[in-house]
């Protein structure tokens, strides 16, 4: 049997013990708000061979080379390659790409920061921290992470994503396996009973000495995140199928209000089609997998996510592989089709150079254009997702001129290159 | 140890033990540094030390010498941080290759050659540059390669025909303050070329590779920039 005192063995390993302070009332609302799922493509994704396609230039592409052209669904176009296509087809209604990013690095570290925090400075939050911390600061397992970036800035610790197996024992400690307890539930219930009156006869008596009354108040603080917790059986799965499951779970459960995900295998120097030929379907498998299950789970109008990487990649080079470039896309998407979606939203040159952008229409304008960098991105999301924070050490200062209106339904850019 | 024998006894005993592993080390580093060409990875210590663990065929070796840098511009110290500024999981030990010497556990750097940041094992070093290749340059944009080994030069280009140069036009360059200069003439296809090398870390900053040399290739009206690797 696992006891209270084995049990917050395990909810300190899985929960940070602020996680347990706040909720000391059963009461807390379960969250219900839109969640978000940020996916980093790790290793610097090429543009080219994602949703920024050249299809002509065979110092590009190996596709280019063999002029297979790039697939086309909606206003979006993807290269053709690993299951791009398909994923395009099903979800082009739901996604906004963004095209012509500047990284302004070619570190993986600074872009990893950079796109995680929106800027290349340390000491900044993460878009996840910042969500659950304004969103969700007392629901249990408000950030969860699978991987990326996870400095916190402060306000809000990233909870290590559990597996299948240890995310059923921290809801239910009492279960063997998904059919059979270790004791009889109805046995525990009573134990969990006396225990409780235990505790209150101890308060009504009144003469506790201050540390015995903090251990009561951390049992109480516990118990209560035990009862939160345990709201999670109501959804329990037989089996997990992945980590985004447990995610998903938790989400719907109401104790998540984000998740950070990382699909590697994009740093291709060398031979970038035949590893991407790999990790294309993987990123992809990824993010349909977490859209598809959604829907299954009736959360899929909740559901923001976002993929990105630290930067993109060169033409190919000597070794039929990509170099560190800064300027690459993201592509952000809803479970539902959202107004903003099947949208292109700024561009790069031929060889992705950088293309300044009118920040209001998305039209490409050399004069008086600006560069979309991370933090105008960063800017443009904290505004949609509304987790503007007045804190003054958190601002991404960006001037009224350069707020890029990415989520007006009716600013795009295309692809005016191809 | 013999718990019966005497304490003094057992003492000298393992001094001259020591004393055997020890010289027997030594002579184990020295007679492996001497082959002058040097691969494996380097790790960074406090206040600049360099660390460097020699691979031993397709395996990284136990030991772990400690690295003066004595290459021009400490080059193999500006390699090692230009790559670690921006390869994936930078924390991690750098495949590094240079010519030196070693002497006990002190490798001198004499030239650096390159830094990958994108080898993790011994085994999985590109095979771009054969045993026994004499010069090696690349570069991108457009892409280009120079290769000499015992039999010519070849200068390869994407989609073109390769141009061969006779070894014999690198054997004796004009030296200059800063590096040499190489000029040679095609007899089988025709065409010369210059090449200018310069020996100080070499970068394109994007591709997680540093290089010992930075070489500028003039061949016709085209002008090639790039990196030597082995020079």
């Amino acid at each position: 049997m696992i006891d209270r005192r084995d049990f917050l063995k395990i909810a300190s390993a899985v929960i940070p013990t602020w996680g347990l302070i706040p909720i000391a009332s059963a009461q807390s609302p379960l969250y219900t708000g839109k969640f978000l799922f940020n996916v980093h493509a790790s290793g610097g994704i090429d543009a080219s061979s994602w949703f920024d396609p050249r299809e002509t230039d065979a110092t590009m592409n190996n596709y280019a080379a063999a002029r297979t052209p790039a697939a086309v669904a909606g206003n979006i176009r993807v290269a053709p390659m690993g299951n791009n296509a398909a994923f395009l087809q099903r979800y082009f209604q739901n996604m906004l790409v963004l095209n012509g990013v500047n990284s302004e690095t070619n570190s993986h570290d600074d872009g990893t920061r950079a796109h995680a925090t929106g800027m290349l400075a340390m000491g900044y939050p993460n878009l996840s921290e910042l969500f659950a911390y304004t969103q969700g600061k007392n629901v249990p397992l408000s950030w969860l992470n699978a991987g990326g970036f996870m400095t916190s800035a402060g306000l809000v610790p990233a909870t290590p994503m559990p597996d299948g197996n240890s995310f059923r024992t921290l809801i239910s400690p009492n279960a063997q396996s998904a059919q059979t307890d270790f004791i009889k539930q109805g046995d525990v219930a009573k134990m969990l009973a006396a225990r409780a009156e235990r505790v209150k006869a101890q308060q009504a008596a009144g003469n506790l000495v201050p540390r015995s009354q903090m251990v009561n108040a951390q049992f109480d603080a516990a118990s209560s995140s035990r009862a939160m917790l345990a709201r999670v059986n109501d959804f329990l799965p037989p089996t997990f199928d992945n980590a985004a499951h447990v995610a998903l779970v938790a989400a719907q459960a109401g104790l998540m209000t984000t998740a950070q995900f990382a699909s590697g295998g994009f740093d291709g120097h060398g031979q970038l089609a035949n590893s991407y030929a790999q990790s294309l379907p993987r990123l992809t498998d990824l993010v349909d997998y977490i859209i598809t299950k959604a829907g299954e789970l009736g959360i899929a109008n909740r559901l923001v996510v976002r993929i990105y990487s630290e930067f993109g990649r060169t033409p190919l080079n000597n070794g039929n592989g990509k170099d560190h470039w800064p300027v690459g896309c993201q592509v952000i998407m809803e479970g539902t089709p959202p107004a903003w979606g099947n949208r292109v939203f700024g561009a790069s040159g031929p060889r992705h150079q950088q293309l300044k952008i009118d920040p209001a229409t998305g039209a490409v304008d050399a004069v008086n254009g600006k560069v979309m960098t991370p933090r105008h991105v960063h800017a443009a999301l904290r505004k949609y997702l509304g987790i503007q924070t007045s804190d003054p050490k958190f601002q991404l200062n960006i001037p009224a001129s350069e707020n890029f209106d990415i989520f007006n339904p009716n600013a795009k850019t295309g692809y005016p290159t191809m | 140890m013999n718990r019966n024998m005497p304490s003094n006894v057992s003492s000298a005993a393992a001094r001259v033990l020591a004393s055997i592993l020890l010289t027997g080390f030594l002579a184990l580093a020295a007679t492996a540094g001497t082959a002058a060409e040097l691969r494996g990875f380097a790790s960074l210590g406090l206040n600049g030390l360099i660390l460097f663990q020699p691979c031993d065929g397709r395996k990284v070796s136990n030991r772990t010498l400690k690295v003066d840098d004595a290459t021009p511009d400490t080059a193999l110290t500006a390699g090692i941080d230009d790559v670690r500024r921006i390869m994936l999981e930078s924390g991690r030990p750098l495949y590094v290759e240079f010519r030196g010497d070693v002497a006990g556990i002190v490798a001198t750097a004499r030239q650096f050659q390159r830094a990958l940041g994108t080898v993790a094992s011994c085994e999985s070093v590109p095979s771009v540059i054969a045993a026994g290749t004499r010069f090696w340059a690349a570069g991108d944009e457009p892409s280009w390669r120079l290769v000499l080994t015992a039999g010519d030069a070849q200068l390869e280009r994407p989609g073109q025909k390769p141009v061969r140069f006779p070894a014999a036009a690198f054997a004796a360059p004009v030296k200059t303050p800063t590096g040499r200069v190489v000029d040679a003439w095609s007899p089988q296809d025709g065409g010369s070329i210059r090449l200018e090398l310069t020996e100080q870390m070499c970068s394109d900053g994007r591709s997680e590779s540093a290089y010992g040399a930075r070489v500028t290739l003039r061949y016709g009206s085209t002008t090639y920039e790039g990196c030597a690797a082995r020079f």
